[in-house]
């Protein structure tokens, strides 16, 4: 089967919009959460989240302006990102170009809730006034579930298979995971894997309603998002998206490609809702289980995995995360890998998370440091045994083999496990 | 409002919908929507945006008759007379 690597990568972050920006944001443990006026209008209890800061000029710089009518925040990250990823990988995309078709690359670009902003804030409101019939002619495309693929397809000229995937926290992973196995299977040499999540208050306002959102660190934003801290109080949403090129090593080759880290393998799954776990808690034996189909996919034991980039969204979900990681990778506190979570910074993206956080996994292997894992000063007495393990500001790390693990709403799961590329691995 | 004013303002109009395949740069009142590349979904948003820059209503029988841009003027050119009559 082809080895898979990854040639291109694109962020759209609450903290940093572009790679280059992201890397230095993830190495300064720069916040990306503020104090969101419209939260605080609407009373809801947690009045922080990560939204991402775009520029006017990258955005007319990068869509057409017919395009730039018929798109919502999820589209626009998805399309950013998308298009930063294609001329990482070194292609070229122009603004108003819409010749050619490559029939060799696909998309798998998911969405946690799609076209909310597009629902909520024009659909719902225009229909309920008697005013559907000046909704104009662009809403479906961008409220259907398949949207920010499609809009990605649209954009580059995709001729693969191009979808979407949606499962909840885990799609951004799962993304990945489907796309590298897509390209083992030999039918196409490049796939564009990543996931996007509007910027909407009408989503982040059910999670509030579940008490699951930080209500504590109002006034101290940078503060708000606590993965692994006793005083953890729950997530702080946030959007964005993250878009990485999968491409067959044989393509990358044969082109020239830069080559960021291999895929070596992933798994997805689900603990059934039982035994635990349910619609919205992990079924510990299925995460385990998970991790360890990872493991066994990617041809790697537990003890080669050197660093992790956690789920780890700040709530009483932590320990348990930990607790399964322990366990499935057969590893003792006092050998246990570093350990992160990129969320300390920017938030839980939702169906955003796993592929933003893919691209800073990616980041850490390729430029050999791990970031620090904000705001858990206070560790959680159930991970004090592993506190070595987790940095407390960004440090030089020369790690070879990362465990990416997302979880989701579902009992759902999905791992993925990258390997640096270095001169001793082609 | 002239002929040659609402025309102006329509040509403006039109050329945000032109798709990226319109053979023509030059346009005048002959210029047919197929030749702007005119999304034919999109129809709907011009009709829309003619309406609130002319301040007319325009009944939905009317666009699949909108060819070209002469057709587009003598629309708006004909309800704007029907309003001041």
């Amino acid at each position: 089967m082809p080895r898979v690597v990854i040639t291109g990568m694109g962020v759209v972050a609450p903290n940093a919009t572009g790679v280059a920006e992201f890397a230095t944001a993830l190495r300064e443990a720069k916040s990306g959460i503020t104090f969101q006026p419209r939260m605080n209008e609407l009373r809801l209890g947690c009045q922080v989240a990560g939204k991402p800061n775009v520029d006017t000029a990258l955005l007319d710089s990068t869509f057409p302006e017919s395009t730039a009518r018929a798109m919502n925040s999820s589209m626009m990250y998805a399309g950013l990102a998308a298009v930063e990823c294609w001329r990482d990988a070194g292609f070229t995309y122009e603004r108003d170009n819409r010749d050619g078709i490559d029939w060799n690359t696909g998309a798998i670009v998911g969405t946690g809730i799609p076209g909310m902003d597009t629902i909520a804030d024009r659909l719902v409101p225009m229909t309920n006034a008697g005013d559907a019939r000046r909704l104009g002619s662009a809403m479906p495309e961008q409220y259907m579930a398949s949207a920010p693929s499609a809009f990605v397809g649209g954009l580059l000229g995709l001729g693969g298979q191009v979808t979407t995937v949606s499962s909840a926290c885990a799609t951004g992973t799962e993304a990945v995971v489907q796309a590298f196995e897509k390209l083992r299977s030999g039918q196409l040499s490049r796939m564009l894997a990543g996931s996007s999540e509007g910027a909407s208050v009408y989503t982040w306002a059910g999670f509030d309603a579940m008490r699951v959102c930080c209500r504590a660190y109002n006034d101290e934003p940078h503060k708000a998002s606590r993965p692994m801290s006793a005083s953890a109080g729950g997530f702080v949403p946030a959007a964005g998206a993250g878009v990485l090129l999968l491409e067959t090593l044989e393509s990358a080759q044969q082109r020239g490609a830069r080559i960021h880290a291999e895929v070596l393998g992933g798994w997805v799954n689900s603990g059934g809702q039982r035994d635990g776990g349910t619609i919205t808690a992990s079924n510990p034996l299925g995460a385990q289980r998970c991790i360890r189909q990872t493991l066994e996919a990617a041809n790697v034991s537990g003890e080669d995995i050197d660093y992790i980039n956690g789920h780890l969204t700040a709530t009483m979900a932590d320990p348990k995360e930990i607790a399964n990681l322990m366990t499935a990778l057969n590893r003792k506190p006092d050998t246990f890998p570093w350990i992160n979570s990129t969320k300390s910074m920017i938030g839980h993206a939702l169906g955003a998370s796993g592929s933003i956080e893919c691209v800073a996994s990616v980041l850490q292997l390729r430029d050999g440091f791990v970031h620090a894992s904000a705001n858990c000063e206070d560790l959680h007495g159930q991970i004090q045994n592993i506190q070595s393990s987790i940095p407390a500001a960004s440090k030089a790390a020369e790690i070879s083999t990362a465990l990416k693990v997302s979880f989701g709403f579902g009992d759902v799961n999905a791992c993925v496990i990258f390997k640096r590329w270095g001169e001793n691995h082609d | 409002m002239t002929r040659d004013e609402i025309r102006d303002e329509v040509l403006k109009l039109l050329s945000r919908f032109a798709g990226r395949g319109a053979k023509k740069t030059e346009l005048s009142e002959s210029t047919t929507l197929d030749e702007l590349d005119v999304n034919s979904a999109r129809m709907i948003d011009i009709v829309l945006d003619l309406e609130d820059q002319f301040g007319v209503t325009i009944d939905d029988s009317s666009t699949p008759k909108l060819k070209s841009v002469g057709d587009v003027v003598s629309l708006v050119d004909g309800l704007l007379n029907a309003q001041k009559a």
